[in-house]
């Protein structure tokens, strides 16, 4: 039985519809990657499964143990007026926050405000705010931009973790030759318009 | 984040925008330039002028009743003047709109405050739509109620702490000369002194703020015009100031003396200004 199903699936805003006709199953232990040129809604597919938004066309199925729901954004400005370690304790997870601190080698990071960090160093905090939670659905918006070779890795190794514990990510990425172990499953935004 | 979560942030955000530190002195100054300008208005009546100030700063506030009545001094000094609610519900609709809504409106258009509170308030409230923030604290599970919650309650702390600020200009600033005179031991010439300084730190204030934003900011210079209205009203104050104590010999030196006692409060701004630049800078 399918975790996740989507049939036809269209999202309008403003009254213009920005994609529809996207269908995609996933079981339990599968992710899915999200692709599809700027503007194509990927982003907008992600607060739909969230839930924040309502689709217009076709059917989306989402299993209800499923839950809870954990997202991080795309926009790597957000919250610039907080120290690093402001934000996380702010919006992390107090008994995971230590070990992603640690795999994100973030220590001397923490008293730096966040408007201060570089881009990588940015997205480093908030990939680490975001998996100091517990979740089942993990809603990620290019969480792969900005990182270095070696963060890459330790992403793309988190995310096939996930897959193996259970829980169910959902990437929206432009970057090829990212997720592309078996376990992923392709939804092309640029398509399904 | 919990309702003590998005506060903290809020706070901290006013507490770390250079945007509060230009506002706050702008708000002090607003606040004590209303007298003079009602006194003008009202063609020199210093009974109204006392009555409506007290309605618009003080009076208006249960909670700012309050706080007068819990301090010794303030109540000494302000208890005669605060209307109570017997007074201003026994009012004619005309007496209201002459005592509360004209001055309401005054307060409104004629002061930069207007031009601080709301685009502040506008700001708060856009700040975090579209930067994620909003999604991601409703996705994760929080209550849109407590986003708007934590930014309502962070505004009227703030708002309390500039009544607060406001009151202590109050005291400086307010009453009749003679009152002034007895309360602080200063005569006309240097209150004229505190009021040109005020002015001029504030057309300082201003010119510097509009070379420094057309400096930094690459789309443009629009926020020159902002600034030059505030060095108009920087301007007006000190000729308020001349209008009502009059130019004397002795005037050169208050001003002087006003100037460098009260330049810091445009500094203050300045100087947070240029260390949030120097921070960018590689």
């Amino acid at each position: 039985m399918p975790t996740i199903k989507a049939v036809s699936l269209g999202v309008s805003l403003r009254g213009q519809s920005i994609f529809s006709g996207a269908s995609f199953s996933l079981s339990r232990g599968e992710g899915l990657r999200v692709r599809g040129p700027n503007g194509s809604g990927k982003t907008l597919l992600l607060k739909t499964f969230a839930g924040l938004i309502r689709p217009q066309e076709g059917i989306l199925s989402i299993q209800k143990d499923l839950a809870p729901t954990r997202f991080c954004p795309f926009n790597s400005s957000m919250d610039d007026f907080l120290k690093a370690g402001e934000f996380l304790r702010m919006w992390g997870n107090k008994t995971g926050l230590e070990r992603e601190i640690t795999q994100w080698s973030l220590g001397e990071l923490l008293g730096q405000p966040m408007g201060r960090l570089s881009a990588g160093q940015r997205k480093r905090v908030m990939l680490a705010q975001t998996f100091s939670h517990k979740a089942k659905l993990w809603l990620l918006d290019e969480p792969e931009v900005a990182l270095d070779d070696h963060n890459l890795q330790i992403l793309e190794e988190k995310l096939n973790g996930m897959i193996a514990s259970g829980s169910t990510p959902v990437v929206a990425t432009h970057r090829t030759g990212f997720l592309e172990q078996d376990a992923w499953t392709t939804l092309d935004l640029g398509q399904a318009r | 984040m919990n309702l003590t979560q998005l506060i903290s942030r809020e706070l901290l955000w006013y507490w770390r925008s250079p945007g509060l530190w230009w506002s706050l002195p702008l708000v002090l100054l607003s606040i004590a330039m209303l007298p003079q300008i009602m006194w003008l208005g009202t063609g020199g009546d210093i009974a109204l002028v006392e009555n409506l100030w007290n309605y618009l700063t003080l009076g208006w506030s249960v909670g700012g009743r309050n706080m007068i009545e819990s301090n010794a001094i303030a109540a000494t000094v302000l208890q005669p003047y605060l209307p109570t609610l017997e007074a201003v519900m026994a009012m004619s609709i005309e007496e209201v709109w002459v005592n509360f809504l004209v001055p309401a409106l005054q307060l409104f258009c004629l002061l930069p405050l207007s031009q601080v509170i709301f685009p502040l308030t506008v700001t708060i409230f856009r700040r975090d739509m579209g930067n994620g923030s909003f999604e991601m604290h409703r996705i994760n599970g929080g209550s849109t109620y407590a986003f708007v919650a934590g930014k309502l309650l962070a505004l009227l702390a703030i708002l309390f702490v500039l009544q607060t600020l406001a009151m202590f200009v109050f005291l400086l600033t307010m009453q009749t000369h003679e009152a002034r005179a007895h309360l602080f031991g200063l005569g006309d010439v240097q209150w004229l002194g505190v009021w040109l300084g005020l002015g001029l730190s504030l057309a300082l204030w201003a010119a510097i703020m509009s070379w420094w934003t057309c400096l930094i900011n690459s789309n443009g210079c629009t926020e020159i015009y902002t600034s030059a209205a505030i060095a108009i009203v920087g301007v007006l104050v000190c000729l308020v100031a001349v209008k009502l104590w009059g130019w004397n010999p002795s005037t050169l030196w208050s001003l002087t003396a006003g100037s460098i006692l009260l330049l810091p409060l445009g500094l203050v701004p300045i100087s947070l200004r240029l260390s949030q630049r120097n921070a960018l800078l590689p």
